[in-house]
């Protein structure tokens, strides 16, 4: 005992350090095999304490440990599930670290529960009650009408169950009043001029084939349903700015920034946020910039029904570019589109293609690079159907011939420069989608 | 080679690498001392260690030859053994800031230098006599591959880092001492300079013709500190680490921003690097003793080289040049001015320095100009500038760059290391310890945490 108190006399701050360390450390081995499972563990690089930090990063507290041994005890669903999905928030990021790809198999599996959740009570709730206000609030103008109906002749994928009458029906009308611009073609290929093409770019051989998926793995393959083609295509013209003036640009640090340097930010409102990616957009609040330059947080959901746009912009993906397959982030991005429109009954949605990185980053990192950017940037684009969902790309504003985002434009290689802006703001211009009102 | 800044180092190879430090007898520490600095190498490059040990060996013989001399006349073959020794180090170091340089792989790690640095001045000081007995050859082993110093110095002398006295014994107040530095410093890198680093990468991403003037002086600051902290974050480390093991404090830094004029504070800032070239290069080359004219030149070719070392861009150039016109400026003309109004020194230091700073960070010459016309806007104005930008940052890093300004300061820092025995403070220290890993255990799990974009 004097033994030991002479030693905290002489060696206080180590003996404070070391108290310190067991505890948390002994923490970490209690739930190195429960709670922390889904963290690496490497004896030989990180000190088992780092876990518990890790976890309390990721909101999962130590004293979860407990309430999962009993909720075991007690199959109690609730806990079970809170557990599962700070799970889920974990496991993407290990696979940031290029995992293996036996690995990326658990997010997948927890992360189809949770959103499907989210999307589902979207489902039942919201989109009925929206599209019959919608329809009550219009006036009767015929070509206004015909333009919903034609729209909604290819959307009830929202979940209400029109009847097959109905379905039909509605059909019947669309070919006769659609807007006058619409192009009759093939439903299995989307004519060109309706969505932009996918810019390739060259493969530098440093990728990671943990973030790719198969290159002959199907993505959209609907032929009903709000992303099904249906025969009927609209051509992408250029408009002016006040096109954007009803337009809700979604989106991670990219879409900060064209709300602080883009020409459109006295025009269109934004939500975004640093760090967003489509696994997080529906967790977090985001920046909410309104049409008047007034901003305050927001999540997505509780934009989407505050207020009606007449189109929404989506632009994710840089931020997932290091976080599970390709596969995983179309299926993302198909559930965030169908929450949008559930909501937005009525909107034209813009699919972004992801923007390419710079020839240094593409070289050089395995999952900033465009090999995995133009992979998603395909698997998004099938969801586009022509009608009411098209996939723009701004690649080819910003990158040279080999795809690779301009140096010049670009400070870290993977955001553009303030002046540089002003070519995304061009794209954007330059390929949008009118309804020309039928005579 | 791994940063004492991981997780690896602070929970891993140190704990491990001390306990058996002291399990072993003292006069056998050494040998452990030689083979743990081996292995922390080898840990991270191979390479470097094998480098290392080459370099070391070979320094080691040569070193022998240059000793050889008896007091009074230099026999011819000392004189070529430290020519030889010369050549073979310095030329490396060439060699090696020219690959790095040219190529875009890193051939060495960057602190490899620093190795170099010690070589020459050991084959200097045997040279010149200044080693008065014989290096044995694991002393001399241990001094140039001990892991206490690694990329950013301090670069020690055989002389002073205790070599003389063979079975070092660590006194209980050395250890403690030793471990609060290590901590004070582990927060300076963790916890100011890593957060401020991402605020200049903010800069750099937006692009310097389009940051608002009060931005631009906010980055410039920022830089400045970050810098510093980073700097004197790691000596602090290195230092703290020197002394649990046995060795004296290794003073690096001296409170620069607190200096009266540049040159003063580049008598403070990194000191070990200062006057390692005003021993082996301004002093011999004739220092300021033979007229002003040769004062000047002597001067151009010490920061010449400085600016060299840093690195073969342009910036590093400008930044040397700029450094000594303004201390010609300070020791020629303004000298007497500045002893009346010691305030006119530290307005010196506090305006100007962050300015060279900036030219230092930046290294490409447009890139410097359009900064510096956002610094002073009356030479045109930007591109796209967002005017409410600075508002955005303040709001993100204004804890770190108060902190960081609280540390330019001697005050502060003579405060806590005064009462570093006292209660309040370790606890202080050890929240410190606890915020630092865990900022280091994000970082790692996730690489890209600083840059999410």
């Amino acid at each position: 005992m004097r033994f030991l108190k002479l030693i905290w006399r002489k060696y206080t701050l180590l003996c404070i350090l070391i108290l310190t360390s067991l505890p948390i450390t002994l923490l970490g081995w209690a739930g190195k095999n429960t709670i922390y499972s889904g963290y690496e563990y490497k004896p030989a690089e990180k000190p088992l304490l780092a876990l518990v930090l890790e976890g309390i990063h990721d909101g999962v507290y130590p004293w979860e440990m407990v309430i999962k041994e009993k909720a075991e005890d007690a199959k109690e669903k609730p806990a079970e599930e809170k557990e599962e999905a700070a799970q889920g928030t974990s496991a993407p990021e290990q696979t940031a670290e290029g995992a293996s790809s036996e690995e990326t198999d658990t997010p997948a599996e927890s992360k189809t529960e949770k959103p499907a959740d989210t999307a589902s009570e979207g489902k039942e709730e919201k989109p009925a009650d929206a599209a019959s206000e919608g329809k009550e609030e219009k006036p009767a103008d015929a070509a206004a009408e015909s333009k919903e109906e034609a729209k909604d002749a290819g959307k009830e994928e929202a979940g209400t169950e029109i009847s097959q009458e109905a379905d039909e029906s509605a059909e019947v009308e669309q070919i006769e009043v659609l807007p006058s611009n619409a192009i009759h073609g093939d439903p299995d290929k989307i004519p060109e001029g309706v969505c932009n093409p996918v810019m390739q770019a060259e493969d530098y051989g440093v990728v990671n084939v943990a973030f790719l998926s198969p290159d002959d793995t199907e993505y959209n393959t609907d032929t009903e349903g709000m992303f099904a083609k249906n025969g009927i295509y609209y051509k992408l013209q250029p408009v002016e700015q006040d096109y954007f003036k009803d337009a809700l640009f979604i989106g991670d640090s990219r879409t900060v920034g064209l709300c602080e340097y883009g020409s459109l930010k006295e025009t269109a409102a934004f939500l975004a946020k640093e760090s967003i990616n489509v696994y997080n957009v529906l967790d977090k609040e985001l920046r909410y910039t309104d049409f008047d330059g007034e901003s305050w947080d927001s999540t997505v959901e509780e934009t989407l029904e505050r207020e009606t746009y007449g189109k929404v912009y989506v632009n994710l993906g840089v931020n997932e570019l290091g976080i599970g397959t390709t596969y995983m982030y179309y299926e993302k991005y198909r559930e965030l589109l169908e929450l949008i429109r559930a909501y937005q009954p009525d909107a034209l949605i813009f699919i972004q293609g992801i923007m390419h990185v710079s020839y240094d980053k593409s070289s050089s990192d395995s999952c900033r690079n465009n090999t995995v950017i133009s992979q998603r940037n395909y698997s998004i684009s099938t969801l586009a159907n022509g009608r009411d969902i098209f996939y723009i790309d701004m690649n080819p504003y910003v990158c040279d011939e080999d795809g690779d985002l301009y140096e010049d434009y670009s400070g870290d290689g993977i955001h553009l420069k303030a002046f540089a802006y002003e070519y995304w703001d061009r794209s954007l211009l330059e390929n949008a989608i009118v309804y020309e009102t039928a005579q | 080679m791994i940063l004492f800044n991981s997780l690896k180092f602070i929970f891993r190879f140190f704990p491990i690498f001390l306990a058996v430090y002291y399990l072993t007898p003292a006069r056998f520490r050494e040998i452990i001392l030689f083979f743990g600095s081996i292995i922390f190498y080898a840990m991270g490059t191979g390479r470097m260690a094998l480098a290392l040990i080459g370099l070391t060996l070979i320094n080691y013989f040569l070193g022998k030859l240059v000793f050889s001399r008896k007091t009074g006349n230099v026999k011819s073959s000392s004189r070529k053994a430290f020519i030889a020794a010369m050549v073979i180090d310095v030329g490396s170091l060439v060699l090696f800031k020219v690959l790095a340089g040219f190529t875009r792989d890193v051939v060495l790690p960057l602190g490899f230098s620093f190795y170099l640095f010690k070589m020459i001045s050991y084959q200097a000081d045997l040279f010149r006599g200044e080693i008065k007995r014989q290096p044995e050859i694991l002393d001399t082993v241990v001094y140039f591959t001990m892991f206490t110093q690694v990329t950013q110095g301090p670069i020690m002398r055989y002389n002073n880092v205790g070599f003389e006295k063979r079975e070092r014994t660590v006194s209980v107040k050395a250890f403690n001492d030793g471990m609060f530095f290590f901590v004070l410093g582990l927060g300076m890198k963790v916890l100011v300079a890593d957060p401020l680093s991402i605020l200049w990468n903010e800069i750099s991403k937006i692009g310097y013709e389009s940051i608002s003037t009060p931005l631009a002086w906010m980055g410039a600051v920022g830089y400045s500190l970050r810098l510093y902290m980073d700097f004197w974050g790691y000596s602090l480390m290195a230092a703290g680490i020197g002394m649990m093991l046995g060795f004296h404090f290794v003073v690096n830094f001296m409170h620069p921003y607190w200096a009266y004029g540049i040159a003063d504070f580049y008598r403070r800032w990194h000191t070990t690097l200062g006057s390692w070239f005003r021993d082996y290069v301004y002093i011999p080359l004739g220092g300021s003793r033979k007229g002003r004219l040769r004062t000047a030149l002597n001067l151009i070719v010490v920061w010449l080289l400085t600016g060299l070392w840093h690195g073969i861009t342009p910036n590093y150039l400008i930044w040397a040049g700029v450094l000594v016109l303004l201390i010609l400026w300070e020791k020629f003309v303004a000298a007497r001015l500045m002893d009346a109004l010691p305030i006119l020194g530290h307005l010196h230091v506090w305006f100007l320095i962050p300015l060279t700073w900036v030219i230092f960070a930046i290294p490409d010459v447009n890139g410097i100009l359009s900064y510096f016309q956002r610094l002073f806007p009356f030479f045109g104005s930007g591109i796209n500038v967002n005017r409410g930008d600075y508002i955005k940052q303040m709001i993100n890093y204004w804890p770190y760059l108060g902190a960081g300004l609280m540390l330019c300061t001697p005050h502060w820092y003579r405060l806590i290391v005064k009462n570093r025995r006292r209660m309040p403070v370790m606890i202080i220290m050890a929240a410190v310890f606890w915020i630092s890993v865990y900022r280091i255990v994000i970082a790692a799990s996730n690489p890209f945490m600083y840059f999410s974009f």
